[in-house]
């Protein structure tokens, strides 16, 4: 409780709760903008937090990705184009209920209410769940800790990308990059060619904003080709949800917020995943089914609740073990470590009130949200006119600020440059990026507890398997990488014979 | 035709190998801890593995993917190179002439690259760009930005 209201003094002060505004607004605004995405969004804002102390910038940062998920639902809504994957399963009753139905106040008033319900039941389930995931985490040694990195890289790469192996590759390439530099342990120096910038190791901030900002809006240039600019003019009636509405969503909001939280907290889900398996639930229990696809209250409301749990979900084992759930929280959890904060179980113990400043920090944020999307949705539904024209120089021009602003080095800027191109050609070549980003950010957890380990067993590497929860770790992340490769294998046997047989 | 999987094959080939090569002259053992040269030069062996796997994958799978079909000279793509120019060039005229004067030039640039070509709309977006990020960053949150060769 002491925590708690320290962490409520903490939160609750005009300077974080209007950067926390500040970062939620900007978030929806990215999210409502097809073409941008919840990571780049946080990537671009990322060198803004260095301008704060304590955990001011990160509680923005918070803002903007609870924000960005819902911001998807805007254009989602209304243009049938997801403005995140995570809105994809929005636009299947949405669009129709706004523009066949014309009804666009009614969906993005459910999709409100059902968003921030989303997100504030996440929150409180990780405020619920991660102290108590935290003290099993403390028996952690080496060995697990080891066990752990490999299953978090091998885990997330399994499911972000669409080849297992380019996902694994991605995630060697992020775990390479993260050796170069002075070797922790020894101080000897690594791949560093006489360069004392690499001396330093290459910095996170530009890799990440060249991986998730810039090879993405070199993405949107392609995409936007030919493309014409249309207006869409959206009469608004009402956007508060009315009280009949309520009733009918209540249990599908609900059951969905649970399968968000509980998906999110899965490393290497998220938000899309989510959205699909809420809303084929909410199809499967409705009593409306015909009315799926054609505008129905619960398909909008559940992908909505589902996505936006995610949020809370995400965060479980970022604190708990210091596994990022997501892209987004890769970017949270580089920020945290920037602060010199090292997000795991010592986290709680060490860092109590900074734990319990990001569990009030995704309450305000979700709030925030709320209150946002209920009074000015008006003014979002107008951020999907901004032509891309306009948006695309900022977006290069804030990539290149936010490189440079991190150490002032305009080194940095061409690492963001080099990392940005190679970054649009690996995702053209079904390269996942967050496999890399969150690569580069284990890979000195996973190497320092390899070594430490193979010291506490004198060079034997029997120690990964004769500890329970080390063994548990890693046939998961066996099972993890080789299981999409046999399923897949299956399918197209199965194939093979259904098309014999014809 | 799969020759994408047999670049990219061979090129993370070249990278594992690189790392496995590089990290051979590291010592080998710290006191009792194994050396710096063993993490980098297992992930090096792993990347080489991985490509072995696509390689082989890529032989016995009969269906081609459609990142095999792509091209990367189509004219969506060309402009993309013609922005990574841009950009290039964007980071060397900032190097020498700083944030502001860079930045009126390239937000320009990049409008009429997605063809814009209302002088007009060009200039004020680039002034009302630079100006707002010069303000929130430089004057608000104090975050320098980079300054001409000759005032450095």
């Amino acid at each position: 409780m002491e925590n708690i209201i320290l962490a409520f003094q903490n939160v609750v002060t005009i300077e974080n709760v209007s950067l926390i505004l500040f970062g939620t607004l900007v978030g929806i605004i990215v999210g409502a903008l097809p073409g941008l995405s919840v990571n780049m969004g946080i990537a671009l804002l990322f060198p803004i937090t260095f301008a704060f102390q304590g955990m001011s910038g990160i509680l923005m940062l918070i803002g903007i990705y609870c924000g960005a998920i819902y911001g998807g639902s805007v254009s989602a809504i209304l243009l049938n184009t997801p403005g995140t994957p995570a809105s994809a399963a929005t636009t299947l009753d949405g669009y129709p209920m706004a523009i066949k139905n014309g009804e666009p106040g009614r969906a993005l008033g459910i999709s409100t209410f059902s968003s921030v319900f989303g997100g504030l039941f996440s929150a409180a389930c990780l405020m619920i769940v991660s102290p108590l995931l935290a003290k099993v985490a403390l028996q952690f040694s080496a060995p697990e800790y080891f066990a752990l990195a490999i299953f978090g890289i091998s885990i997330i790469t399994s499911v972000s990308s669409k080849s297992i192996i380019k996902g694994m590759m991605g995630g060697i390439f992020g775990l390479l990059i993260s050796t170069i530099g002075i070797d922790s342990m020894t101080s000897h120096l690594r791949f560093t060619f006489g360069s004392i910038y690499l001396m330093g190791g290459i910095s996170f901030v530009p890799v990440l904003i060249g991986l998730f900002a810039f090879s993405q809006a070199l993405l949107t240039v392609e995409d936007a080709y030919g493309e014409e600019a249309v207006k869409y003019n959206v009469k608004l009636d009402r956007v508060f949800p009315s009280i009949a509405d309520l009733k009918r969503i209540f249990f599908t909001v609900l059951r969905s917020s649970f399968i968000g939280t509980f998906i999110g907290a899965v490393p290497g889900t998220g938000g899309d995943i989510a959205s699909y398996i809420s809303y084929n639930e909410a199809k499967r229990w409705s009593k409306h089914k015909n009315e799926f696809g054609k505008g129905a209250v619960e398909g909008v409301a559940a992908p909505e609740a589902g996505n936006n749990a995610v949020s809370g979900g995400a965060f479980v084992p970022m604190l708990t073990l210091g596994i990022p759930g997501d892209g987004a929280t890769a970017i949270i959890l580089g920020a945290l470590m920037v602060q010199g904060i090292q997000p795991g179980p010592l986290l709680f113990t060490e860092h109590t009130s900074k734990v319990y400043a990001i569990f009030l920090g995704l309450f305000v944020a979700n709030a925030i949200m709320g209150i946002l999307g209920f009074s000015s949705i008006r003014l979002f539904v107008k951020v999907v006119n901004v032509p891309k024209k306009i948006l695309i120089p900022i977006i290069f021009t804030l990539t290149f600020v936010g490189a440079f602003a991190i150490n002032n080095s305009l080194i940095d800027v061409f690492v963001m440059v080099f990392f940005g191109i190679a970054g649009y050609f690996l995702i053209k070549f079904d390269f996942s990026m967050s496999a890399i980003v969150i690569g580069i950010i284990l890979g000195p957890l996973a190497e320092s507890n390899l070594r430490r380990a193979l010291v506490m067993s004198s060079g034997n590497i029997s120690i990964f398997f004769t500890r329970p929860i080390s063994l548990f770790f890693i046939c998961v992340s066996v099972l993890s990488l080789v299981a999409p490769i046999i399923s897949a294998f299956i399918r197209e046997r199965r194939l093979e014979v259904d098309n014999f047989k014809a | 035709m799969k020759k994408w999987s047999y670049i990219i094959a061979c090129v993370t080939t070249i990278i594992g190998g690189t790392f496995i090569y590089l990290s051979k002259d590291f010592p080998q053992k710290a006191g009792n801890a194994p050396g710096p040269g063993l993490w980098p030069g297992l992930l090096g062996a792993v990347l080489i593995g991985l490509s072995l796997i696509l390689v082989i994958s890529t032989l016995t799978t009969k269906k081609t993917s459609m990142m095999e079909n792509m091209v990367l000279l189509t004219v969506p793509i060309k402009r993309v190179y013609k922005l990574m120019g841009i950009t290039i060039a964007f980071t060397v005229i900032l190097y020498f002439f700083g944030f502001v004067i860079a930045t009126l030039l390239f937000i320009p640039a990049v409008m009429y690259l997605l063809e814009v070509r209302s002088l007009k709309y060009m200039v004020t977006t680039s002034l009302l760009v630079t100006t707002f990020i010069y303000v929130v960053f430089v004057l608000i949150l104090n975050i320098p930005l980079p300054k001409p060769i000759f005032f450095r």
